[in-house]
């Protein structure tokens, strides 16, 4: 059985929702990212994605943005992902998962990408800039790969849009909150769980959350109606302060594991906190 | 691109139902962004038969840009040349002073017809966001422009120009501080605001149906000089000739003539330094497919798919895509694509004011630069069709950087 499917169950099963944690990989170094993976882990993420850099990451805000940056700077080059996915695998036994754009796939090759992947010990991909018409032969591969590939579903995204979700049979369906499910705009809180409930019309699959998740309160609403959350930005700033860009002092690499598993505990016992 | 993608249908029947232009296209967006370019196609195509929108379109075309504008025999560039009649299509001569209002006047007037209020576009050289400024202006709409720190730097009067007009100038410094940065964060704001926001793209590129649609808003020019060169010469001509970044003048020039199977089409693209230096914005010459911006087509990239600066002189050939149509027409050998400097293209301005007094666009003067080229592959007589996409007071600070940062424009002539 998939990592990601085998997961959910046993967290269904526990009563429990799944902290998704996302860190971009090779920054700031490609040692520190497998000790983040670790760190994430030890604080209680259940799935790990890893965003692989892209030069345009449309999809991707500021923060994360500045962080691809930084890992392609520093040389970050694709085949690098595998190595870092082969050496966290071999301490965490949790899903762990590629987030990239659709160009460095198709470059590496799409079957390759999923053979090599597969054969590091990764569970799945999040391609955001592949929608369901385009996804073809990526799937294919995924599914020939023993791999998932999440399915993204926005506030904007029109029930007609939902049915394809029927055919999907496993993995997870990431629900993106445009500006932040706990942004002062309620009404895009109140279409995101319309928009969650016509998934679950449509599939038993878990559905998450992400884009503008990054305390424990915004864990605590989202586990509310939906099975777990994404949180990116909120880690991708810790490992920023590695880097030397922002006003504070360079901590060292201990104190920024012991802060990533502080986080991921926090952001955890969220979904335990009353909302 | 895998085989399999690379499909044969005719070029006219192009795109399908999904976008692809025998392969090239398709939609590589956000989900997000997913059920707004499904409501564009679908209004689009609505007013695309719609006789009320296509006579209003007309009416403005007519009474607001100037069109019919003339497709003029350049008698003194072309006795410097040979024995060639060189006509110029007078793009430059459309109110604001280049083909790019053809399009944000279309799109400007479909974005009202969705109800939206508020239309925000990407700009290279500022001639698009000029474009997209004015048209908002005159329907009323709300207007932000994105635009790279190093082009508002390059482009300062256009800055101005979109200000006067009551758009909101945003400066984008992510990645290369250009047009496709511009792009980039222009794509991040429709995700945030696709409900009251139209994205005005200002080329052919992008996901289904920009391509379709600025190519159909583009057409105009390629209907008019095919429709113009039978009255003055009784023949269609040998050979057309535009600049390509995006590639929307040179498709709007094209694709008319498309099935006239004796008329060559040749776009020039950017060589910058030089193609063999790296510094250049020539995809379709030396790129390779990739995905950008949404669509399939040839792209400036590393080994890895990572997208490499693109570098011109000119801020509007700047770019590190083509759109897919193009793609498809060089995989098809439709269409003929070369590269000139950015010397050459400072030649070329400089030729255009001399022989016949017009100073075109940095774009424009490579399509001028290349007629020299062009003229031992013609036979004598032979009749030309230039896009003359832009005029240049823009320009006219880069070029005067370009001189006294020690460059010399090449000129033949």
């Amino acid at each position: 059985m998939n990592r990601i499917d085998a997961t959910f169950s046993n967290l269904s099963r526990a009563g429990e929702k799944a902290l998704v944690a996302y860190v971009t990989a090779g920054d700031p170094s490609p040692d520190l990212t497998v000790n983040a993976v670790t760190a994430l882990v030890a604080g209680g993420a259940d799935l790990v994605e890893l965003g692989l850099p892209f030069s345009d990451p449309l999809a991707d805000g500021p923060v994360i943005q500045r962080a691809s940056q930084r890992a392609l700077t520093a040389g970050f080059r694709t085949s690098e992902i595998f190595t870092m996915i082969e050496r966290a695998r071999r301490q965490v036994a949790v899903p762990l998962m590629v987030m990239s754009y659709y160009n460095p796939l198709m470059q590496y090759g799409i079957r390759l990408f999923c053979r090599d992947l597969s054969r590091a010990g990764g569970d799945g991909l999040l391609i955001p800039d592949l929608p369901y018409e385009e996804e073809g032969e990526l799937r294919e591969e995924a599914e020939a790969h023993g791999l998932r590939l999440t399915a993204f579903v926005a506030p904007t995204t029109t029930p007609a849009r939902l049915e394809h979700l029927k055919d999907l049979e496993g993995g997870f369906v990431y629900c993106v909150s445009v500006t932040g499910v706990t942004g002062t705009d309620q009404t895009i809180s109140k279409r995101v769980r319309d928009v969650i409930r016509w998934i679950k019309e449509e599939t038993l699959l878990p559905v998450v959350i992400g884009f503008g998740v990054s305390r424990p309160k915004h864990v605590a609403e989202v586990g509310t109606f939906a099975d777990g959350a994404v949180v990116g930005s909120a880690f991708v700033r810790i490992l920023e302060t590695a880097s030397g860009e922002s006003q504070l002092a360079v901590p060292d690499e201990a104190t920024i594991v012991k802060e990533l598993t502080q986080m991921a505990r926090e952001l955890k016992e969220g979904f335990t906190m009353s909302f | 691109m895998s085989d399999k993608e690379i499909t044969r249908e005719p070029l006219i029947d192009l795109p399908d139902d999904r976008g692809r232009y025998r392969g090239f296209g398709g939609r590589y967006v956000p989900e997000t962004v997913m059920p707004a370019l499904e409501e564009l196609e679908a209004e689009y195509r609505a007013a695309r038969t719609d006789p009320s929108f296509q006579k209003e379109l007309t009416h403005y075309l007519t009474e607001y840009v100037g069109r019919p504008n003339p497709l003029y025999l350049a008698s003194g560039l072309s006795a410097t040349l040979g024995d060639v009649r060189v006509y110029l299509k007078r793009e430059d001569l459309n109110h604001t002073g280049a083909h790019k209002i053809n399009n944000t006047l279309g799109q400007a007037m479909l974005a009202r017809r969705m109800g939206k209020t508020r239309v925000i576009a990407e700009t290279g050289a500022g001639q698009h966001g000029v474009a997209t400024a004015t048209t908002a202006a005159l329907f009323g709409l709300d207007c932000t422009i994105y635009m790279g720190e190093e082009d508002m730097r390059r482009q300062a009067l256009n800055v101005v120009r979109m200000e006067l007009l009551g758009a909101e100038v945003v400066e984008v410094t992510s990645g290369t501080g250009t047009l496709k940065d511009a792009t980039n964060e222009a794509l991040r704001e429709w995700v945030t605001r696709v409900a009251d926001t139209h994205y005005v793209i200002g080329s052919v590129v992008g996901p289904h149906p920009y391509p379709l649609m600025v190519r159909d808003f583009q057409r105009v020019i390629g209907d008019e000089a095919r429709r113009q060169i039978l009255e003055k010469e009784g023949r269609l001509p040998d050979a057309l000739v535009a600049c390509v970044g995006g590639g929307s003048n040179a498709m709007g020039l094209f694709y008319p003539f498309l099935s006239d199977a004796g008329v060559r089409m040749i776009g020039v693209e950017a060589a910058g330094h030089g193609l063999e230096t790296g510094a250049h914005a020539a995809s379709l010459h030396s790129g390779r497919p990739g995905v950008l911006h949404g669509a399939l087509s040839y792209l400036l990239q590393d080994d890895d798919g990572q997208v490499t600066p693109a570098y011109s002189i000119s801020a509007g050939l700047d770019y590190p895509g083509v759109g897919p149509e193009h793609a498809a027409f060089m995989q098809g050998g439709r269409a003929e694509y070369v590269a000139v400097t950015d010397a050459e293209a400072v030649g070329g301005v400089k030729l255009l004011n001399r022989t016949e007094g017009i100073l075109p666009a940095l774009e424009t003067a490579h399509a001028v630069a290349y007629l020299d080229k062009l003229m031992p592959t013609l036979t004598p007589g032979a009749v030309i069709v230039l896009c003359l996409s832009g005029r240049g007071d823009k320009d006219v600070e880069s070029i005067t950087a370009f001189e006294s940062e020690g460059g010399t424009a090449n000129e033949s002539h």
